[in-house]
């Protein structure tokens, strides 16, 4: 998992990989949450996420609900199908703002 | 061996006093009985007053941030200090910077003092500090020698006392944990199985489960059931998991309408979760006269209708788990049962891994229990879990199973 701050000001991107379980919640947690702080548009990029169960996405909500608070947006981005699926049949998709790319991410929120 | 050995027996070695080896052998006898902390620490001054001719032992406990000493105990000759205030001293720290013994001349008010750093596992802890009365000898190297092997046992000691401080805490933490399981049961139902058209099964892959399942009789025949999974494991999703339960209990006894009932529940959590915790749940209502289901899923595993033609349907979701939206929109549905039957469950049975290899899946579960079909409903979850419960395969998350048999009533009529 890394973190890298986009080319404008207050646009924050995290990168997430691997499986987003249990034992790395805490992790991802303080990371998105340390994002939500700095960032007014938090793009979490997902692309690298080969397994993401119900923690992982606990800490996805969380920032979200964080970002709501301070009124910045968090959007998610490149999602792979297999995370995909598990947030479409959660309906979480009806929460989350989910972008294929950064360029579209971007423009949405422009 | 020498033979000439059998001439000396070891009590001709003892002298009238003592020697270091002996002395250390006393003092670190005194540490194999069982002291907690502060018993250790002052058996360990009372052995360097005893062995070293000190008219005062104090220790000082070396604290990170802000860095400095605390005095902490003392023993010989009592001298008045204030606990928990800082002590700022060149010597104390010293010792503990360099971590080597440090020696000091008297000052002309107190005799001559040594200090002795404590390093259990390695990381500065405290500094015993000895002092004479005045006008008594130095402390000499053999003096030195033998407190820092007194330091170097009373670091072992602490590191004992450490762990079991450490022990006594898991031990009380799983006596909690024990409780907190034996109540968490009793917020299931307690049917015999068999004797019932719902069947419910939960297994925590922890002690305490972040999964529940709850049915019962309605005053008009009907049978109210839910299944609910919380985010996460262990003791946060449990603490959410009997709120969520007792409040299910509750509410449905009140509301027979499914879609109601769970934003009810929805509207309840939003106002009290925390950490983006949420909670997958179906809940409905079954007429075992009419044979028809009413049920509402709010980001739950979509549950499986099996047709007695062998044909199966699914019921995705239509609205996000409970308490992540502050308002939720969803619709109750309606099942004809037609001698069909109705599972829910956790993604703890669907994510079930055989070995390194593929989840269990939907398509599985439903190859299972097409092999199973020929039993009846509670010996066929009897015997799926039992399979799942072989070598091999592995559980990820906790395991919840509701199923509803209409055939069950119409055997039963």
């Amino acid at each position: 998992m890394t973190e890298a701050t986009g080319q404008i000001t207050n646009r924050r991107i995290v990168h997430l990989a691997g499986e987003i379980d249990l034992e790395h919640a805490p992790q991802v947690r303080k990371v998105l949450l340390g994002a939500v702080e700095q960032g007014r548009l938090v793009l979490v990029d997902m692309a690298g996420v080969e397994y993401i169960d119900s923690s992982g996405i606990a800490c996805l909500i969380e920032a979200l609900q964080e970002s709501r608070k301070k009124n910045a947006d968090l959007a998610l981005i490149a999602v792979n199908p297999q995370a995909l699926r598990v947030l479409k049949l959660a309906r979480l998709d009806s929460v989350f703002a989910i972008h294929t790319d950064l360029t579209s991410a971007v423009q949405a929120n422009s | 061996m020498h033979a000439t050995n059998a001439l000396f027996p070891i009590t001709q070695l003892s002298r009238e006093a003592p020697c270091d080896a002996e002395i250390l052998a006393s003092y670190c006898q005194e540490f194999t009985v069982e002291r907690d902390l502060p018993a250790t620490l002052n058996t360990a001054l009372e052995g360097m007053v005893r062995n070293l001719g000190a008219e005062i032992a104090e220790i000082f406990l070396w604290r990170e941030s802000p860095s400095g000493f605390v005095f902490k105990t003392s023993r010989g000759r009592s001298v008045p200090r204030q606990r928990k205030i800082q002590v700022d001293d060149p010597m104390l720290a010293h010792c503990i910077e360099q971590r080597t013994i440090v020696c000091d001349a008297e000052d002309g008010t107190t005799g001559p003092s040594v200090c002795a750093p404590i390093l259990p596992l390695g990381e500065p802890y405290a500094v015993a500090r000895l002092t004479r009365n005045a006008g008594a000898a130095l402390f000499d190297a053999r003096d030195q020698a033998l407190l820092q092997a007194m330091a170097n046992a009373t670091a072992l000691a602490i590191t004992n006392a450490q762990l079991k401080e450490t022990v006594d805490d898991q031990k009380d933490t799983t006596r909690d944990l024990e409780f907190a399981a034996e109540i968490q049961r009793h917020l299931l139902p307690n049917v015999a199985s068999g004797t019932y058209p719902v069947f419910g099964f939960n297994r925590p892959i922890r002690q305490v489960s972040g999964d529940f399942f709850d049915f019962f009789t309605l005053p008009d025949g009907r049978i109210a059931f839910a299944l609910g999974d919380v985010s996460g494991k262990g003791m946060n999703a449990a603490l959410l998991m009997a709120k969520a339960a007792s409040l299910y209990r509750c509410l449905g006894k009140t509301i027979f309408h499914p879609a109601e009932i769970l934003q009810r529940l929805n509207h309840e959590i939003h106002e009290t979760a925390s950490r983006g915790m949420f909670v997958t749940m179906v809940a409905g209502t079954y007429d075992p006269v009419a044979g028809c289901l009413e049920f509402a899923n709010a980001g739950h595993e979509p549950p499986l209708l099996r047709a007695p033609d062998h044909r199966y349907e699914s019921f995705p979701a239509d609205a996000p788990p409970l308490g992540i939206l502050p308002e939720i929109s969803l619709s109750t549905r309606r099942v004809e049962m037609g001698g069909g039957e109705f599972y829910i469950f956790s993604d703890g049975l669907t994510e079930f891994r055989y070995g390194q290899g593929e989840q269990l899946g939907v398509d599985g579960l439903i190859q299972m229990i097409e092999s199973l079909s020929p039993l009846p409903m509670a010996e066929r979850i009897d015997a799926l879990l039992g399979e799942l419960n072989q070598e091999g395969w592995s559980l990820r998350d906790d395991l919840t199973v509701l199923a509803i048999d209409d055939a069950w009533v119409k055997n039963h009529d």
